[in-house]
């Protein structure tokens, strides 16, 4: 299996030959300033196209393909000939004019890439993903995580955060004395909503117990303690 | 008038052919057909807040309840009915948090009470007979209180523990 996998490969990669041999079949390249002013000769530039654009896409056809040409020579020279490449028409690195055949080799690939994926151990894995994570652009890591949420949501969200105050509140009404006295040790925010006193007052009228005096409007949480007061009071009753 | 449908579009585009019945179990939705005299024949009432799988999910609701009586006025004493979910609710809300928030929000938004009631009770269940630990773990909430602070509030707090 492996041996075919490679020689697949391979032949892949001796798939567009020299360029300069069916320079009919190129795209016709654009003539860009960058292009004018370079003094890299002509053949040298387009074989570095070629090579940068494999080592961008396919990573794993790097080691196979063994040019010898200076890796940052190499990215300077590309830089100037896509520098402009967000209205690239084709993918650098399958420089052949004619879309079906340029859809079939990448669909090879693919399914190459795939395959080796399948066989590779968990380790082997997690490498060959950090390194697509870190040569993919924003747009695409976007595109990432967007698939991740969809297939692992996040499952735990503070609702408090999320939600306009009344909705929390809303929850928290449901809630007995209890629970809310322990929601009110989680952290400052979830202190402040569930002392509200739009919590507890229905729950002092209820029992018919009310403030002794007005509450000043600034006075938060003055219905928790009238609650709280209430309770211990009863507590210290005899029991019947 | 009944088996009349409206469309319900979705913020994400996609139309809901809903009996007019069903869909006004939204008091949003009930108010912008009576009130505001929208047609019920060939217009699309877009609803921006909800994507289309939460509009489903509500759709599917509102479809199984649309015999309901309508939900009782508030009552100040929640509390008891913390557990009265029926158990087709319990099945339909067995569903990740973030789904349940958003029905929450939809719920909210198209004014829908009965929904509202059932998806803020599981919240609640959810917090219900905790610890602080506990529920911090639930909702993924960092601890803001110093140790001092926390031992003061747990202080505060103790009258509703049971001795």
């Amino acid at each position: 299996m492996t041996t075919d996998l490679m020689n697949a490969s391979t032949h892949s990669h001796n798939y567009p030959p020299n360029p300069n041999e069916i320079a009919g079949n190129r795209r016709p390249a654009r003539p860009s300033s960058a292009q004018f002013r370079s003094t890299t000769p002509t053949r040298n530039r387009q074989h570095q196209t070629t090579t940068n654009g494999l080592n961008t896409t396919a990573k794993l056809e790097q080691s196979i393909l063994r040019q010898e040409l200076d890796r940052t020579g190499m990215s300077t020279a590309s830089q100037k000939l896509n520098g402009k490449g967000k209205s690239r028409l084709y993918s650098t690195w399958t420089p052949l004019q004619d879309d079906e055949t340029n859809a079939r080799l990448f669909e090879e690939r693919r399914q190459l890439l795939n395959k080796w994926f399948e066989k590779w151990t968990d380790d082997q894995r997690r490498a060959a993903l950090d390194d697509l994570m870190a040569q993919s652009r924003p747009r695409q890591l976007t595109y990432t995580r967007n698939l991740l949420t969809k297939k692992f949501p996040a499952h735990h969200q503070d609702f408090t955060r999320l939600f306009p105050r009344v909705l929390s509140l809303y929850i928290f009404s449901f809630l007995d004395p209890r629970s809310l006295c322990r929601c009110a040790q989680v952290c400052w925010y979830w202190k402040f909503l569930t002392e509200s006193d739009q919590i507890w007052m229905p729950k002092c009228l209820r029992f018919g117990w009310t403030t002794k005096q007005n509450p000043s409007p600034y006075e938060s949480n003055v219905w928790k303690r009238v609650y709280s007061f209430n309770i211990q009071a009863l507590q210290t009753m005899p029991i019947r | 008038m009944a088996g009349n449908k409206i469309k319900l579009q979705s913020n994400d585009g996609d139309t809901f052919d809903v009996d007019v019945e069903i869909a006004k179990q939204s008091a949003t939705i009930k108010t912008m057909l009576e009130d505001l005299g929208m047609s019920e024949e060939d217009d699309v009432i877009p609803l921006p807040n909800v994507n289309s799988a939460i509009l489903k999910k509500v759709i599917q609701w509102a479809t199984h309840h649309k015999d309901d009586p309508p939900p009782p006025e508030d009552d100040e004493n929640r509390e008891k009915n913390l557990s009265d979910i029926s158990s087709w609710d319990q099945d339909f809300l067995k569903v990740d948090q973030g789904t349940l928030f958003e029905l929450i929000l939809a719920a909210n938004y198209l004014d829908i009470k009965g929904l509202l009631d059932v998806t803020c009770k599981t919240v609640a269940n959810m917090i219900k007979g905790r610890t602080p630990e506990e529920i911090r773990r639930q909702f993924n909430i960092k601890n803001d209180f110093t140790p001092q602070e926390e031992e003061q509030i747990k202080k505060e707090n103790e009258w509703c523990e049971e001795k």
